[in-house]
């Protein structure tokens, strides 16, 4: 087997924007190719300052990034983050062209690709994210959460190698939220991308392989979402409450019903079922 | 006075049919006081809805009435400084509605703007930022270079700073931490219940208010398709889910249950605490039942 070298190599990243006010402090970790992290934190805990080191928007006071094993510095900047590809909170900020087609397009242009792949690229991202009858739309006619899906058909289309998501979620409505998260989980599988996913939300970052927890600009812990689950204190400290499906099968344990802290609705209704009948 | 449309349509371009965001007769009324949240899928006209209750866009046919002031398509608008004082508006984007240099200016813009002493204004700016979860440390800060979801808290503070009656807030808790987001609607549920104020939160996050909401909208293609109670909406919620909407968890997991139980009709259960108990109870309730039956034979 050959030795992959890590997506992301972080070593003693520092930052702040004003002095006083130190936002990182002293990080130091490495992210797997082909993982999906999810980066979790209060709010200003330093996530999004983060995200933009890590894709190159910022650069460190201190400290070395690492992509592909190559340090992200000014000289190596422009290559390497063609290769990585930012969603927004807010899609407004990433808007460029006149109409949705157009603003696919020029990305893809900026990757000198020819016209076919770039026609074929738009259709194939724009039909995996159902935006297809948006197309021809300025983008100022598009609700919230339709302008988050089109900003990220836009960068999916560029297939990058890393793609970084900064609550890039968090506007749309339930259904589209899980339609995008089909598509992330399908990304994973597919292999060939290293995703990071800054998320308050819990069903998505129980999807995810890893999280990084965030409090006041250093990393409080570093685990599997179970994990994270399971550790009410670190929950607390982090603003962050259990998904639905977790809150109930704690709260069916003060009840004196055993549940699996895994299991679906499904899985639950059957299980209390038997409880049930059993008398 | 309550908030009253009458046959309100909205579209954005003239001659289109139905246009994403439009609005398509709305008629109905939401009572002065009441803590009422709005949901609908992307697109629905959420947002263009709640734009007309100060005025911001005008009904292209119909009439709107909000508190003692009438917008109706074809007429000259009356003066509406005083209603967008009265009803305050909290955007998607909060960064859209910043634009001083410190927090407190930015939050003693509003009403110092409709006439309220600086003194004054800087108090109210100081209690608002505490309102929302924030320390007073953030006043001299750059907005812009606070985190989104402390953005969104200094926006909502910069409207709760000026006293409206009607607060209107669309998506308030997308990018808020999970406990942020409790806390907010927590407050917002005080000033309704404590202060008077008539709260409209639009959000596709129906779980954060679904404890304090009275009434629910719910929005498709620019109709409401139903407006009701929490309680009503579970019991459409086949139908609801059938029209496209969402529902969150806490409905979907009582629904489910209450079929398998037997218990659809008694007034559900939609917090995880209170539907364990419930459940549990059931459960309790048949082994006792088991045991006494096998005690006695």
């Amino acid at each position: 087997m050959t030795h992959r070298k890590p997506a992301f190599e972080l070593e003693g990243v520092s930052f702040a924007y004003a002095p006083e006010q130190p936002v990182l402090s002293e990080l130091t970790f490495s992210i797997a190719t082909g993982q999906w992290l999810s980066l979790v934190g209060a709010n200003g805990s330093g996530k999004s300052t983060l995200a933009r080191l890590l894709g190159g928007l910022l650069a460190v006071n201190a400290g070395v990034v690492k992509v592909d094993g190559m340090e992200l510095n000014q000289e190596s900047a422009g290559e390497l983050m063609r290769r990585i590809g930012m969603v927004f909170q807010n899609p407004d900020n990433q808007f460029i062209g006149a109409t949705v087609e157009e603003d696919i397009a020029f990305g893809l242009e900026s990757l000198c690709l020819p016209r076919e792949e770039m026609l074929a690229r738009i259709k194939k991202y724009s039909n995996k994210l159902q935006i297809e009858s948006l197309l021809s739309k300025h983008p100022s006619e598009l609700s919230g959460g339709q302008k988050q899906k089109v900003a990220i058909a836009a960068i999916l289309a560029m297939e990058p190698d890393f793609i970084i998501l900064d609550e890039a979620t968090s506007m749309l409505d339930e259904k589209a939220r899980g339609e995008l998260m089909a598509i992330v989980e399908e990304m994973r599988t597919s292999g060939r991308y290293t995703i990071i996913s800054i998320t308050h939300d819990p069903d998505e970052i129980l999807k995810s392989d890893r999280v990084i927890v965030l409090q006041e600009g250093s990393i409080a812990a570093d685990l599997s979402p179970q994990a994270l689950f399971m550790d009410q204190a670190l929950m607390e400290a982090c603003h962050l409450l259990p998904p639905y499906s977790v809150l109930f099968v704690q709260e069916l344990a003060q009840q004196g019903l055993e549940i699996p802290m895994s299991a679906s609705l499904k899985e639950v209704e059957e299980a209390l079922w038997q409880l049930y009948l059993k008398r | 006075m309550a908030i009253v449309f009458e046959e309100v349509s909205f579209a954005y371009g003239a001659g289109s049919v139905w246009h994403h965001g439009a609005l398509d007769h709305i008629s109905l009324t939401l009572e002065e006081g009441g803590f009422i949240g709005i949901a609908g899928e992307t697109g629905s006209g959420k947002s263009t809805f709640m734009q007309h209750l100060n005025g911001l866009l005008k009904p292209t046919e119909g009439k709107v009435k909000v508190l003692d002031v009438t917008i109706e398509a074809g007429e000259k608008s009356p003066k509406l400084t005083e209603l967008r004082r009265r009803v305050g508006l909290v955007f998607q984007f909060p960064e859209h509605q910043l634009f001083e240099d410190t927090v407190e200016k930015d939050i003693m813009f509003g009403p110092l703007n409709f006439g309220v002493p600086v003194e004054e204004a800087k108090q109210r700016a100081s209690k608002a930022l505490q309102m929302v979860g924030l320390s007073d440390e953030l006043l001299p800060r750059n907005p812009f270079q606070l985190s989104g979801g402390q953005m969104r808290k200094v926006a909502i503070a910069s409207v709760l700073a000026m006293d409206p009656q009607v607060i209107v807030l669309d998506e308030p808790t997308a990018t808020l931490d999970p406990k942020s987001r409790a806390e907010l609607a927590e407050l917002l549920n005080l000033m309704c219940q404590k202060e008077g104020k008539t709260v409209i939160v639009v959000t596709h996050r129906m779980e954060d208010m679904l404890p304090y909401a009275d009434e629910w909208l719910v929005m498709k293609k620019g109709r409401v398709i139903f407006q009701g109670t929490a309680s009503e909406m579970v019991g459409h919620s086949v139908q609801l889910a059938e029209q496209g909407l969402a529902l969150p968890a806490s409905i979907t997991y009582w629904s489910q249950l209450a079929t398998r139980f037997g218990l659809e009709d008694e007034a559900p259960q939609l917090t995880a605490k209170a539907l364990a108990e419930r459940i549990g109870g059931v459960i309790r309730d048949q082994r006792d039942q088991g045991a006494s039956e096998g005690g006695s034979s």
